[in-house]
């Protein structure tokens, strides 16, 4: 439910919070199993019916905040069983990264059609003749539809003059466009892990916080305890999440006060990115392959893999913005850890792949880096002004809006190649990328740039994001305007590197 | 009706529990109010402290400070502030 504040979100960042003490206090296994009762305190349940069953779900969010899996209910184990594994210095996160918490969920009804309270049993009733198959008959308080029958063609909603049939499907679903979520033998909803692609929208959308992801703060904090190098890469939807008083230079600030040695905008990568894949367009597309898809968003070619393996050779190959700064500041410190700290949780499963696992050591969203200044009270407002980044140019930074991958790669075009003409399509949310892909199977988009984005309305909308996305758009375009550079081709950090 | 101040705290702890949502939903209802002739001006503040007792957000309207504030408190204080 991005852009509303719920209690949902609430106790999500307190989880967060909490497990980002325990980890900056060196806390014991002890203080684990008090935690829901530091969240939760008192008698009194404050958000279902019950106080035990309030606690036993936030056990299992903090366990999955410590990178744990969820515990089977049908059997007996303490709330920090394998918390010896997780207490550790380095990255132990695993698949699946989203987990439905099955007693949390209300197995809400499938798609479906339903009567309301509207229906005034009228004489007329014309629902129950314009179904196609006979599924609607009259009862005795109202219209009935039997749901065992129903085509879900929806004539009967539309025929209804006191709009009394209503459509709705369960929220969860409903987020998920490769229609990954399924049900369990007790009709909760359960993750088909083979199609999930872990955009996260089904965690923004459950109204009973049922699903959650794991996140790695816990080791990542341990190992700043430890005295690690640990450098941060902050990826360009940053501007404005921590508030309107949180600068970028005192967002910098607050990172090194949290014990990050260096900070680096992830917006570098995005113009190494951009200039190679404006190489890669032009030397490749049409002749080589039809159209060249963008590459920075990890649940768009996730998907394009597992719904068009055929097609996925056409998204970019090019590393993403996430590895292109990860590998220059591993250039300059072999030595350094980094993490990449963003909107997005699909980048903590990107960074388990083969090829990126050496350069990307943690990665965690701004919730949960909110949650970590919070734990060690930190009040960026109050901060003096840091160094003010300055790694990228201007359309870098426009990464983080919907439309700004597609366009810093065609200026890049233009630029090094006069004349040459870009055709762009773009997608912002899956199951539009998914009908763009499909056009693109079918031939319809030969000679085509192709910008896929997961999240309504790009990064700026991903489900670790704090800001109401209309507002953090605004934000990413006034920082872009600060740059010094307009395009790629003229930061001389970006120039010359290697892709 | 009497012009309403209202001041949100976007300190850091503020800001993570939900003072940005807030501040969205108080932009709204400011310009449906203005045509109804309520006056709202909203101010983003500075950390007010209250956070350290575990009281965040924090949202001022005039001079009555809502700790542990949710847009509902704080629209209902608003309308009776305004109209009184
Ligand atoms: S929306 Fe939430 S409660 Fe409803 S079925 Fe989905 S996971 Fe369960
Ligand atoms: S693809 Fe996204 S919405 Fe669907 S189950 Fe996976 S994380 Fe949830
Ligand atoms: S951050 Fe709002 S009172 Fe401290």
């Amino acid at each position: 439910m991005k852009g509303i504040y719920t209690s949902i979100t609430k106790i999500r960042r307190q989880v967060f919070t909490e497990v980002a003490r325990l980890a900056f206090e060196n806390g014991d296994h002890h203080q684990f199993e008090d935690a829901p009762y530091r969240i939760l305190p008192g008698e009194v349940a404050q958000y279902r019916d019950s106080i035990f069953k309030e606690r036993a779900i936030v056990g299992e969010r903090l366990r999955l905040a410590m990178g744990l899996p969820v515990r089977r209910v049908d059997k007996h184990s303490r709330l920090s069983s394998g918390i010896e594994k997780v207490d550790v210095d380095h990255r132990i996160l695993e698949a699946p990264l989203v987990n439905v918490i099955p007693f949390a969920c209300e197995a809400c009804p499938t798609d479906a059609f339903y009567v309301t309270d509207n229906c005034r049993k009228c004489l007329a009733h014309p629902c129950t003749f314009v179904c196609p198959v006979n599924a609607v008959s009259i009862g005795k308080n109202r219209a009935i539809i039997d749901q065992d029958k129903c085509i879900r063609c929806g004539k009967c909603k539309e025929a209804c003059p006191y709009h009394a049939i209503v459509r709705y499907d369960r929220p969860c679903a409903a987020a998920c466009g490769v229609n990954a979520i399924e049900s369990d033998y007790l009709g909760r909803a359960e993750i088909n892990q083979d199609k999930c692609v872990s955009c996260g929208m089904c965690i923004i959308s459950c109204p009973f916080g049922a699903i959650a992801d794991k996140s790695e703060i816990y080791q990542l904090i341990k190992a700043m305890n430890k005295g690690a190098q640990v450098v941060a890469e902050i990826a360009p939807s940053f501007v404005g999440q921590f508030g309107p008083l949180a600068t970028p230079a005192k967002v910098v600030e607050g990172l090194k006060r949290l014990g990050f040695s260096d900070v680096v905008e992830v917006s570098l990568g995005a113009d190494i990115a951009s200039i190679h894949e404006a190489k890669v367009f032009v030397e490749n597309v049409p002749e080589k392959q039809p159209y060249l898809g963008t590459s920075c968003c990890p649940s768009w070619a996730m998907m394009a893999k597992k719904f068009f393996p055929e097609q996925s050779q056409y998204i970019s190959s090019s590393h993403t913005p996430m590895v292109a700064t990860a590998k220059q500041i591993k250039a300059k410190n072999p030595d350094a850890k980094v993490v990449f700290i963003g909107p997005c949780i699909a980048k903590k499963i990107e960074a388990l792949d083969e090829e990126v696992r050496p350069y990307i050591d943690f990665v965690i969203t701004f919730e949960e880096l909110i949650a970590m200044f919070v734990a060690k009270d930190i009040d960026l407002s109050m901060l003096e002004d840091g160094q003010e980044p300055n790694d990228s140019s201007s359309r870098g930074r426009s990464y983080a809006n919907c439309g700004g991958v597609a366009e810093a790669i065609a200026s890049n075009i233009r630029k090094l190649y006069p004349g040459r003409e870009v055709l762009i399509d773009r997608a912002d949310s899956l199951s539009d990328c998914r009908k763009m892909l499909a056009m693109a199977k079918a031939g319809k988009r030969d000679g085509y740039l192709l910008e896929g984005m997961a999240c309504p309305g790009g990064c700026v909308g991903g489900p670790g994001t704090l800001l109401p996305t209309k507002q953090a758009t605004v934000k990413v375009q006034e920082f872009a305007k600060k740059s010094p550079y307009e395009t790629a081709l003229d930061n001389p950090k970006a120039a010359g590197a290697e892709g | 009706m009497k012009p309403v101040t209202v001041q949100i705290c976007v300190g850091t702890h503020c800001t993570m529990m939900g003072a940005m949502d807030m501040y969205e939903l108080l932009q709204n209802m400011q310009q449906s109010m203005e045509e109804k002739g309520l006056e709202i001006t909203i101010d983003l503040v500075r950390c007010f402290g209250d956070c350290k007792a575990n009281e965040a957000p924090v949202v001022v309207v005039n001079d009555k400070k809502i700790v542990s504030a949710t847009s509902e408190k704080v629209m209902e204080y608003i309308m009776e502030v305004g109209k009184a």
